[in-house]
């Protein structure tokens, strides 16, 4: 059952320069027809960034509006990350729900990074940068499809020590929201053969429980 | 079959042309979750035994087809696959000498969902290295 279509728009694909609006459609365009002949409905879009809190190139809304009749046309719909540095409760989520009230599009929506929940935070010098709350996913869920859930650390007791797994689901479960938790292991020891498979099953187990499936 | 480190040992020999020694070639593979486009690739280096090469003494293979250094910004169309070796050419007149030796590699690429202060940061910081025989 395709889930999630990861794609990027290389802003700084060409050395020198970014690229232009055209250009950023066109690429769109072709991972657009990508996931429709996949049978993909959500892509992960990832926009180029300018800045080191991942303020996104300043042309997005011109090729994602140009885009929009085509991921319209092909029944895909653009979820670009709200991923830590990121705050859910940010100027850029604020912008990309404007966008898609403006536009009133169906066709563009976002993805919660569960990284965004972690104890665990990336320390970019000058920029203040906490932890979001499971709640403040409230008001955006409507707006979205596919979720990463992302963890670092499951314990022998299958619990992730450094993400709020259990207020996480608990907002999802009490908002009704349907939709796709695609698992992401961002911890130690990924080269190590067979650790980050273990890691997956125990988040599982621990999604099962906390999902009231077991 | 690609092997875990990045430098391939299968594929590590002298060039010809015609029959002159015209250098020799390196491949190596991507280590990186996805492929990348031609353009996202900046100039490579090679050095072996301590001689660096780079700029125009670099020719990347990339699928059967040969492609500049300088030249790689002209074809966003194409991809690198993480998993198909690239094979760095590199001209070195009479090739290098049959033995062991050490080679390192430094392939950088751009990723755009980076901040632009880390653009270069997945292949950037330091030079892939192993030590390998070349026999013919």
């Amino acid at each position: 059952m395709p889930a999630e279509y990861g794609h990027w728009i290389d802003s700084r694909r060409q050395p020198g320069r970014t690229l232009t609006t055209q250009e950023s459609y066109d690429t769109l365009v072709r991972d657009l027809k990508l996931a429709n002949r996949l049978g993909f409905k959500v892509a992960r879009t990832k926009l180029g960034v300018i800045d080191e809190i991942l303020t996104p190139v300043e042309n997005w809304q011109e090729f994602i509006k140009m885009a929009l009749p085509v991921a319209e046309e092909l029944d895909v719909k653009m979820c670009p990350e709200i991923h830590q540095p990121t705050a859910l409760k940010s100027k850029m989520v604020v912008n990309y729900i404007n966008f898609i009230e403006k536009t009133g599009t169906k066709n563009f929506g976002i993805n919660i990074d569960f990284g965004v929940f972690s104890s665990k935070r990336m320390n970019i010098p000058r920029v203040k940068d906490e932890p979001s709350e499971p709640e403040d996913m409230i008001p955006l869920l409507p707006y979205t499809n596919a979720c990463h859930a992302k963890f670092t650390n499951m314990s022998e007791d299958l619990i992730e020590t450094e993400h709020p797994y259990d207020r996480i689901i608990q907002v999802l479960l009490d908002q009704k929201w349907e939709g796709y938790l695609l698992s992401e292991y961002e911890g130690q020891n990924r080269e190590v053969p067979g650790y980050s498979s273990d890691q997956l099953r125990k988040q599982h187990v621990m999604m099962k429980r906390l999902l009231n499936e077991v | 079959m690609l092997e875990f480190p990045n430098i391939q040992p299968i594929g590590f020999r002298n060039t010809k042309e015609g029959d002159h020694t015209s250098g020799f070639q390196v491949p190596v593979r991507l280590t990186y979750y996805r492929g990348v486009w031609l353009p996202q690739l900046r100039p490579a280096t090679v050095s072996v035994d301590g001689e660096t090469f780079g700029g125009d003494q670099i020719t990347w293979v990339i699928d059967g087809k040969s492609y500049a250094q300088d030249d790689l910004p002209n074809y966003p169309d194409i991809q690198w696959s993480s998993l198909t070796p690239a094979i760095l050419q590199v001209s070195k007149p009479g090739g290098l000498e049959l033995g062991v030796h050490d080679v390192e590699v430094q392939i950088i690429f751009s990723t755009s969902y980076l901040p632009p202060r880390i653009d270069l940061g997945f292949g950037g910081s330091e030079p892939y290295k192993r030590r390998m025989v070349l026999a013919g």
